[in-house]
């Protein structure tokens, strides 16, 4: 009997040993955070970069301060500029950060973005960038070209002119030409709001409709559909003239009809006041 | 060495300047946020549409120093996903960037981290470990036991 037990307890040990490991040997986490990027044109000086914050498919929640500092790959000199804190702006969809780091050089910019938790606990979260000279986009201080983009008064089917369910009339009624003769800031949402049906970009019409509510006729207020095709999906000429190979974009003029600010990607009520409002009467 | 990498990076993040975003990032292999434990041999993302050929990985150490040798494509007979085969690395953090390029040009790119281990317990190796001993004890007693009668 004793033998017997023996056997058995010495197969068991056995059978314990050689238990096959875990396929994937993950034992706890380093850093949840993912970062995704929602704009893409980068110019040196001070380039606007968004981006939002993910813990596994959701946004990470109760993030009280988040600071990003930023290094130049590749420099043997080691070039780096101090973090400085991104603006959140949590009254969109999906919330976002905003930075407008001083980034001199052109080249790839690695980015650590220091996520500091209500609860005080630091997480860090690197990211990419690719900074150039110049963009394609018509840049911020640039005149805005005086494009002839279709109106209610050229094409007066409102569906032909924007992609979305339910378009406002309010924002067709004059071309880009027209409004840069108004003395009036203006801002023009190139956006294509029912053909890119993303929670990154359908909100961005929705915000400008938001403000434009807001400021009525104080300042002119234009969108222009990204497509002129909603079947082969053909870009309408303006895209071209403003050097856009991304959508949506929405760029404030001044009075003088200079670009003061643009935002690619999504963008909030509260961003686009705080262009906006200094040009106001 | 140092110069070539940028010139790469360059490249790679040039296909991100295309369009704008659209697929996104369903499951990814090794996870954000992961322990590794074992050895690497891949970086396998899953997006939620069709990608093309213009995605990219590109692989960083802490310090952003690029890994070489990475060539992302996407997986024959399965156009969701983004893999690479992986350079033998050494253990640290590493940050994972992607693009994905949707069917209709439109990118996405995010990134994430994880953690090669040079070695590292799993519970489940613990539970391993901890229930041979107790055999292994089980055992001498047995043996001895059985001797001595």
């Amino acid at each position: 009997m004793r033998q017997i037990l023996f056997f058995v307890m010495a197969l068991w040990g056995l059978a314990a040993c050689g238990r096959p490991a875990a396929p994937a040997g993950v034992v706890s986490s380093v850093s949840p955070a993912q970062i995704q990027r929602l704009n893409f044109e980068y110019v040196v000086g001070t380039p606007r970069i968004s981006f939002a914050i993910f813990d596994g498919p959701d946004p990470l929640t109760n993030i009280s301060n988040v600071t990003v500092a930023a290094q130049l790959v590749g420099d043997e000199n080691g070039q780096a500029v101090a973090a400085v804190t991104a603006v959140p702006y949590t009254n969109y969809e999906i919330p976002y950060w905003v930075i407008t780091p001083q980034l001199p050089t052109p080249g790839i910019w690695g980015l650590t973005a220091v996520i500091t938790l209500a609860n005080g606990e630091a997480i860090t979260a690197p990211f990419l960038v690719e900074v150039t000279n110049e963009g394609q986009a018509i840049a911020i201080g640039a005149a805005a070209p005086p494009s002839q983009n279709r109106t209610l008064a050229t094409e007066p089917d409102l569906h032909k002119l924007s992609s979305g369910n339910d378009p406002n009339p309010a924002f067709y009624q004059m071309t880009i030409a027209d409004a840069l003769q108004t003395g009036k800031p203006t801002v023009i949402a190139f956006a294509t709001p029912g053909l890119c049906q993303t929670k990154w970009c359908t909100p961005v019409l929705d915000s400008v409709e938001a403000v434009f509510e807001a400021v009525g006729d104080q300042a002119n207020f234009i969108h222009v559909e990204v497509y002129d095709d909603f079947q082969n999906l053909t870009f309408v000429p303006e895209m071209a003239e403003w050097g856009l190979q991304t959508e949506p974009w929405v760029y404030v003029l001044d009075t003088d009809g200079r670009v003061a600010a643009r935002f690619e990607g999504p963008l909030s009520p509260r961003e686009l006041r705080l262009a906006l409002d200094p040009l106001l009467p | 060495m140092k110069r070539a990498v940028p010139v790469l990076l360059l490249y790679l993040l040039a296909v991100t300047a295309v369009a704008h975003a659209h697929a996104e990032l369903r499951t990814a292999v090794p996870a954000p946020g992961s322990i590794v434990t074992y050895s690497l041999a891949e970086i396998r993302l899953t997006f939620s549409e069709p990608i093309t050929k213009e995605s990219a990985i590109l692989l960083f150490t802490e310090g952003f120093q690029p890994v070489t040798g990475i060539m992302a494509q996407v997986e024959p007979g399965n156009p969701h996903t983004l893999i690479t085969t992986m350079p033998r690395l050494s253990p640290g953090d590493y940050t994972v960037q992607w693009t994905a390029v949707s069917t209709d040009g439109h990118p996405t790119s995010g990134s994430y981290t994880f953690r090669l281990a040079r070695f590292a317990l799993s519970p489940t190796r613990l539970w391993q470990i901890s229930l041979t001993l107790l055999f292994l004890g089980v055992f001498v007693i047995l043996w001895r036991w059985n001797r001595n009668s």
